[in-house]
């Protein structure tokens, strides 16, 4: 579908824009964005996964009478959208790299830093301050008090590890701590102006509220934070944001629990490395029944998976299935995981004890396997 | 106890271009290395000199910092390192640079490490799909498979001799992939590609520990190579002539599929 080239800035004329864009979880904040929003006013969303700019002039339109607009965007159209829909706020929460979408990481992060840098842009970016790669590139708009850091944590270092102002290794001192320092030119981690501790998010002037997520998996609680921050910095009362963010109980059909015959079964989607590793470790956490399905995909499609640790899954119940359960036996393999093989998805979930089945699957096995188990 | 003295594996620069799971082939080795008893070490460098170790492992895609891989390595002292016997796997991005030099998308020619006898050029467009290989007497390989997704040509000097025949995938020419100089390969082919392959996993082993190593199951890998083997004979062009939800206009798979 083509749009009019002034759609977008037609459609969102005058009202407040905010742009949410990260290799992960960028529709889950952005959803929540929406609903702390909502508490406002009525507010265009492009829920759903349209991400690219069609998505979005779709959205808009069907929303004419929004008071606020909150825009998930594809990476590589950040820019883009942000000048057209003359966006106030720009969320950055993470950027690893991906083997399917046929774009660098290298790629995605020079298309950000140019945005961030457009001087005819007066947005302000809600930034990652954990993530070296994000904060290097936020770090000039702080002398126009252009930056709200959020400590949206970073579990997946690997992409960040050389400075991207000066080559150098970036080091982590304390281990798990999210303080981190480059090496060569010092460069360090700003002081959050939000963060998560025992439960309740902290900002700026006093504010605070309990963060509370209907979700399943450590990020979600990341996803929310960076949801309350830029709401906040939006106008909406923090109390009232973090309320409305604790009553999203789904993404797109993405963490619903599905019941089939006494087991309750959540999906994780998995696409890049990064996801597969905050998979891998709920999973691994859980210690209990964990399904792995892979579909054909692309001919990179197993590709992420080598990148993660597995050995997390030992002592978990592990069944392999769908097309590509033979290139995850293979890992786990690998990884000194004991599993067994069957080959049906459904077949696979029902193999496991009544309670709950966690299932990992790539793009394709998750769109099969929740139709026929919602059918 | 192992016989083995402690085997050391060093991941080299895997940032430098963009990342192509090449990482993965660590994984498989130490999983190798270990159902023989081997202790293993795996480091991965990001900067300075390249540290000792018996076997380096090199990846990523061939973008424009190809130039930036080059230049690490070799003020890391990389060339020495490979002098003094230690054995290499370099993909794609890695294998170009090993050579004697290599071409950027802006069309300019860069001075390889000269590690191998192989010059590469840049074709016009990508060459993106599964790779079979043909059987190799010489390292005692079965078909390999595996992917590419690369613009680099490459031609093999005297120095070198290709690593592998072609029977599905373009590699270097069309009929070969890869060189092989010493105990040092390159290649096009991404998986990983020891995923799928470990037969060549083994004699990398070997090579880096000097020995000749217990026979090691390989019952699953064995089976995923040959599921993969037969899915790309079947359809050449990859997933029913869709890859990523895009219909791909590269060589149709008659001219991919090399007969005889």
């Amino acid at each position: 579908m083509k749009i009019q080239p002034q759609a977008i800035s037609v459609l969102s004329h005058g009202i407040p824009v905010a742009v949410v864009s990260a290799t992960n979880g960028k529709s889950t904040a952005a959803t929540m964005l929406a609903a702390a929003l909502s508490t406002a006013g009525p507010v265009a969303f492009n829920s759903g996964g349209s991400n690219m700019r069609e998505g979005v002039a779709m959205a808009l339109s069907q929303a004419r009478r929004a008071t606020r607009a909150v825009l998930e965007v594809d990476e590589m159209v950040l820019g883009p959208v942000t000048r057209e829909a003359g966006a106030g706020w720009v969320v950055l929460m993470n950027a690893s790299r991906e083997y399917t979408r046929g774009v660098s990481l290298e790629r995605t992060l020079d298309h950000w830093a140019t945005t961030l840098a457009d001087p005819d842009l007066s947005f302000t970016v809600v930034a990652n301050a954990d993530d070296p790669v994000i904060a290097e590139m936020a770090m000039p708009l702080r002398a126009a008090s252009r930056v709200v850091w959020v400590a949206g944590g970073m579990e997946w270092r690997h992409d960040s590890v050389l400075c991207r102002r000066c080559a150098s290794r970036v080091e982590w001192p304390d281990g798990h701590d999210p303080a981190w320092v480059c090496t060569g030119c010092g460069l360090e981690r700003p002081e959050p102006d939000w963060f998560v501790a025992d439960g309740v998010l902290h900002g700026p002037h006093g504010a605070q509220a309990p963060l509370a997520v209907n979700l399943p998996g450590r990020w979600l609680v990341s996803n929310a934070a960076f949801a309350v921050a830029t709401a906040v910095t939006m106008g909406v009362p923090v109390a009232a944001a973090a309320r409305a963010v604790a009553e999203v109980s789904d993404v797109d059909g993405r963490y619903r629990a599905i019941e089939l015959e006494g087991r309750s079964v959540r999906l994780f989607l998995v696409k890049n490395p990064a996801s597969w590793m905050e998979a891998v470790s709920l999973g691994g956490d859980a210690q209990g029944s964990i399904v792995l399905a892979m579909e054909t995909f692309s001919i990179r499609d197993m590709t992420p998976g080598w990148d993660v640790d597995l050995s997390v899954l030992a002592g978990s119940t592990v069944v392999v299935t769908g097309q590509r359960r033979l290139d995850v036996a293979v890992m786990l393999e690998a990884a000194g995981v004991p599993y067994t093989v069957v080959d049906d998805p459904v077949e696979a979930v029902l193999s496991m004890p009544p309670g709950p089945v966690h299932v990992i699957a790539n793009y394709t096995a998750f769109k099969d396997l929740r139709r026929r188990l919602t059918a | 106890m192992s016989a083995h003295a402690p085997l050391r594996l060093a991941i080299l620069h895997p940032l430098a271009t963009a990342a192509a799971g090449d990482e993965g082939n660590a994984r498989v080795l130490a999983h190798r290395a270990g159902l023989r008893g081997i202790e293993v070490t795996v480091s991965t460098v990001h900067e300075g000199a390249v540290p000792e170790a018996d076997l380096y492992l090199l990846g990523g895609l061939d973008d424009d910092r190809m130039p930036v891989l080059a230049q690490r390595l070799r003020d890391g002292g990389f060339a020495d390192r490979v002098a003094s016997g230690a054995a290499v796997l370099a993909v794609n991005a890695g294998y170009q640079v090993l050579g004697t030099s290599f071409v950027t998308a802006d069309g300019t020619r860069h001075d390889g490490l000269g590690v191998l006898d192989v010059r590469s050029s840049r074709a016009g467009s990508a060459f993106l799909g599964p790779v079979v290989t043909r059987p190799d007497g010489a390292l005692g390989l079965a078909a390999l498979s595996g992917y590419e997704s690369h613009h680099g040509t490459s031609e093999v000097g005297p120095g070198a001799e290709p690593f592998v025949a072609l029977e599905l995938g373009h590699g270097n020419d069309g009929a070969h992939d890869g060189a092989r100089q010493g105990h040092v390969i390159g290649t096009y082919l991404h998986g990983p590609l020891l995923a799928r392959n470990a037969d060549l996993a083994d004699v990398l082993l070997g090579w880096a520990t000097g020995a000749v190593l217990e026979p090691a199951p390989a019952t699953t890998s064995d089976a995923l190579r040959a599921q993969r083997v037969a899915e790309d004979r079947a359809d050449p062009s990859g997933w029913g002539g869709r890859l990523y939800g895009k219909a791909h206009r590269r060589s149709r798979p008659s001219l991919r599929r090399h007969r005889g």
